[in-house]
């Protein structure tokens, strides 16, 4: 998969996110949190903003399954990924949701709308980090 | 805002190239493909191709007007619009566009048009026209590092919630292609013709659970285009015009790049609510009087969101409206009589158009009875998208 672009407006996150943090915007006007990163505040239209600190649990609001076609390949059975929408924990304003994976999710039928999840952060780069989940069981 | 101005426009001819699978048109070139489109419609119009002064496109259309000018021997050239924003939901700006340029006299005679050649596949884009591979943008960066890679998971993303919320099942997804596959029988000119099963549905390969390649699409070439003028002009005109009752632009609120955080009661939904309330309010119809529903069917999904989203069933009750055949063409709401996206050819819903007007002609290959009014609408994918009433002038 492709490295992320890394940003003013993003790169915040990428490194909490290598600390062990799930940092996402919150608005310096009116507190609301927001994601994916965005110049201007979707509720009040302040441009001003800061990074926040979620406790990282959450909750799948929905998921697919992608064949892998790579390892599917060198495996020589059907392998695939899910790609999850996660609608986080602790969060002011409209429910803020991440796309991300739940890595410890690996066959179909291990994950459901409603599943409870926790953050597990994958490295890239130097000293960063993407924000993913896994399964609180 | 002031009030709209209906039926100030008018869809005076239709045409196309010659459509063929993916790439195969390569040679011919964008621009030669869009001038087989556009002498095809203004032949049907009774209209010479020196005569066409404006131009509109969408979904970045990097087929060049002044060209296309050029190559028609414009003399007059008046207008140019490209919609900003909205890829290939952007069909109904660039009505939008046609409209307002004849309504409100800044050109005579303005095509619409839309050429396609898929060298670049955009059912493998990892963005909007990002291939896999290439460099990815910002604005998919919290998209693409997560493995969403394909137009097919946006909408299973969201048929996946549909199912969970609603009980929608791969059966219900499996009826928009079969009746997709049933009504291009009767279109020669469809890519697709021949008939499918739910088992030959349930049996294709997986590509985004919940959807199979039968969900999904094909991959195309080729261009379509349409004429629009006055009702004034038009009397001078060949066909019976067509009116544009209504045409919406509208966006969906909090929908970016497949951001994902629209407000819970818009995410199972192609994003449209508000594009329907636009539309029928300024076109003084409503659901009730449509006769012929052209919907953008790249994904099954997009259809059973799209009855729900346009007003024809409640919402979450897509999957039952579809299982009882009422999109079927002796339905209660025909949709895609000749074939959409999924069976006719993939040329981001401007082939829609053409059956619409086609219907309200009545010369389809697969005629509603007595159709006076046709709905077209957008799917999911980029914003803003919208929707186009026409209305019958008889």
């Amino acid at each position: 998969m492709p490295d992320p672009v890394v940003a003013p407006v993003n790169e915040g996150m990428w490194r909490a996110a290598a600390d062990g943090r799930l940092d996402v915007q919150r608005c310096s006007g009116c507190g609301a949190h927001r994601y994916p990163p965005t110049d201007g505040c979707y509720r009040c239209s302040c441009l001003e903003w800061e990074w926040s600190t979620l406790p990282g649990t959450g909750t799948v609001y929905t998921y697919t399954w992608i064949p892998d076609t790579t390892r599917t390949a060198d495996l020589g059975r059907e392998v695939r990924y899910n790609v999850a929408i996660v609608t986080l924990d602790g969060t002011e304003g409209e429910p803020v949701r991440v796309l991300s994976n739940v890595v410890d999710a690996l066959e179909l039928g291990d994950l459901d709308v409603g599943q409870a999840v926790e953050p597990a952060f994958i490295p890239f780069g130097t000293n960063l980090a993407l924000p993913c989940f896994r399964r609180r069981l | 805002m002031a009030e709209f101005q209906r039926d100030a426009a008018c869809i005076v001819g239709i045409g196309h190239s010659a459509y063929g699978s993916r790439g195969s048109l390569a040679d011919l070139g964008l621009s030669r493909l869009a001038l087989d489109a556009v002498h095809d419609a203004c032949r049907d119009a009774g209209l010479d191709v020196r005569d066409v002064d404006g131009f509109t496109g969408y979904c970045d259309d990097p087929t060049w007007p002044a060209e296309l000018a050029v190559s028609l021997g414009t003399s007059e050239f008046r207008y140019s619009g490209l919609v900003w924003g909205g890829r290939g939901s952007g069909l109904p700006g660039a009505v939008t566009n046609a409209y307002m340029a004849v309504a409100s006299g800044l050109a005579n005679h303005v095509v619409i048009v839309r050429s396609l050649i898929q060298k670049v596949r955009l059912g493998q884009s990892v963005g909007a026209g990002v291939q896999p591979g290439d460099p990815i943008p910002l604005s998919v960066s919290y998209t693409a590092p997560f493995g969403m890679a394909l137009p097919a998971a946006i909408y299973a993303l969201k048929a996946q919630r549909h199912m969970a919320l609603y009980g929608t099942t791969p059966d219900h997804l499996a009826e928009i292609t079969i009746n997709a596959r049933r009504n291009a029988v009767n279109n020669p000119d469809a890519r697709f013709r021949t008939e499918i099963t739910v088992e030959d549905h349930h049996a294709s390969r997986l590509v985004a659970d919940p959807l199979r390649l039968l969900d999904c699409c094909m991959e195309s070439d080729g261009a379509a285009a349409l004429i629009v003028t006055t009702p004034e002009r038009a009397a001078d005109l060949r066909q019976p015009p067509v009116y544009i009752s209504a045409v919406s632009m509208t966006g969906e609120y909090k929908w970016g790049t497949a951001s994902f955080n629209t407000v819970d009661e818009d995410f199972v939904s192609t994003g449209h609510r508000r594009a329907a309330r636009d539309l029928y309010d300024r076109a003084g119809l409503g659901p009730g009087d449509v006769d012929v529903a052209l919907f953008y069917d790249a994904f099954t999904p997009s259809v059973i969101m799209s009855l729900e989203d346009w007003g024809f069933c409640g919402i979450g009750e897509g999957g039952p409206f579809v299982a009882e055949g009422r999109i079927r063409r002796e339905g209660s709401v025909p949709v895609n009589p000749h074939g959409g996206n999924l069976a006719e050819v993939y040329l981001q819903g401007i082939t829609h158009l053409l059956e619409g007007v086609r219907q309200l002609r009545g010369t389809s290959c697969n005629q509603v009875d007595g159709a006076a009014v046709a709905l077209y609408g957008s799917g999911v994918g980029a914003s803003p998208g919208g929707g186009v009433l026409l209305r019958s002038s008889t």
